[in-house]
């Protein structure tokens, strides 16, 4: 206990006047972490990264208990975050308890990494609809009242 | 690439300055309605190498380019750092342009940020054109408040628990000793077998013990 204080009091001393907090986790006994990629709250597939933690798989393909699970809880933050950016690219990272239960461990948006298996062509659809919301996005500004002559 | 720098200075000091601005901006913008002269879009690009959003965000833009007149000026977090920008540097060079877009974590690379002072800061964005803007400005995944988003999942039981140290003026050591011991009694009994504390908004600081090592 009195080396996780003393990490904490080091995180302390370096970087009180940067970070408002630091967390302590819970880590898993299982590396293994499925990346889901989102876009408008729908799942489009599972990312694969090199970095992506090696670990015991849980899931396989079609994913589909994965799936449901990443949406119900992408679905849950949007209702209880209502200020939330949801609408464009988003990815759910999974991890597994010890007694089989999914957890989420992070949420990503813009700096989201979403390699993709299947030569990317998943990836290159999902970068497409970024394109289009981007589209919308700036067309919306610019029709704004003060653009209007645009 | 256009950075206008100016002296580092606390964004609390002046909010007469700030209403002044904000004038001079809207006047920009009824100016450019009435003659029709160029738009200028400022983007915070983040990294120097581009982020995943660059690429459609800049085909979306040539698609805008061909049926208006705008401008293109981007800032990422090299420029910042060179340019010693302070966190309100960086929001009034997005306020002073017509329309802002920001298309990464404004913070991602910057050294010797305020995480307070610069998502504080980037509320003067909330009623300015472009995105995010308006209360999505507070987003937590967006401003990258790990604990923020976490705790709304918590709340159902959809993530991992976890234990916020908020960093005080003065930290109360001990108390935080107790208030660990049962975070991790907890979380031994529900959970998995060690334990490490993140940093957030920066990266993970790892400190691996088993459980019933660190519950002593």
């Amino acid at each position: 206990m009195d080396e996780i204080v003393q990490k904490i009091k080091i995180q302390y001393d370096d970087l009180y006047h940067s970070i408002p907090y630091t967390m302590v986790q819970a880590t898993m006994e299982n590396k293994k972490e499925y990346k889901i990629v989102f876009f408008n709250c729908e799942p489009r597939y599972v990312s694969l990264l090199p970095n992506q933690g090696a670990g015991k798989a849980f899931s396989s393909a079609p994913h589909t208990d994965l799936l449901k699970f990443a949406e119900s809880a992408l679905r849950e933050f949007s209702a209880g975050c209502p200020l939330a950016l949801v609408g464009s690219l988003m990815r759910v990272d999974i991890f597994q308890t010890k007694s089989g239960k999914l957890i989420v461990n992070e949420l990503e948006s813009l700096e989201a990494d979403h390699h993709c298996p299947n030569r990317g062509i998943k990836k290159a659809m999902v970068d497409d609809e970024i394109r289009q919301y981007y589209e919308t996005l700036l067309k919306n500004v610019l029709h704004q009242e003060h653009f209007k002559m645009i | 690439m256009k950075c206008e720098t100016s002296d580092r200075k606390d964004p609390r000091e002046d909010n007469d300055e700030e209403e002044q601005q904000n004038l001079i901006s809207m006047f920009k913008r009824i100016h450019k309605f009435q003659t029709n002269t160029e738009i200028e879009i400022r983007v915070y690009q983040g990294a120097v190498s581009y982020g995943n959003q660059w690429i459609p965000f800049h085909q979306a833009l040539s698609t805008i380019r061909s049926t208006s007149t705008i401008r293109i000026v981007s800032l990422d977090c090299r420029e910042v750092n060179d340019n010693k920008l302070s966190e309100m540097d960086i929001i009034n060079w997005l306020h002073q342009g017509d329309i802002h877009f920001i298309i990464s974590h404004i913070h991602q690379g910057i050294i010797n940020v305020n995480m307070n002072k610069l998502y504080t800061s980037i509320m003067k964005l909330h009623d300015h054109p472009g995105f995010p803007a308006g209360n999505n400005l507070q987003c937590p995944v967006f401003t990258q408040d790990k604990y923020k988003y976490l705790s709304v999942l918590m709340s159902k039981g959809l993530c991992n628990a976890t234990l916020k140290v908020d960093f005080l003026p003065t930290m109360d050591y001990a108390a935080l000793k107790l208030e660990l011991q049962s975070y991790v009694i907890i979380s031994y009994r529900h959970y998995c077998y060690c334990v490490y504390i993140t940093l957030s908004h920066f990266y993970v600081d790892s400190l691996k013990k088993t459980m019933k090592d660190v519950a002593g």
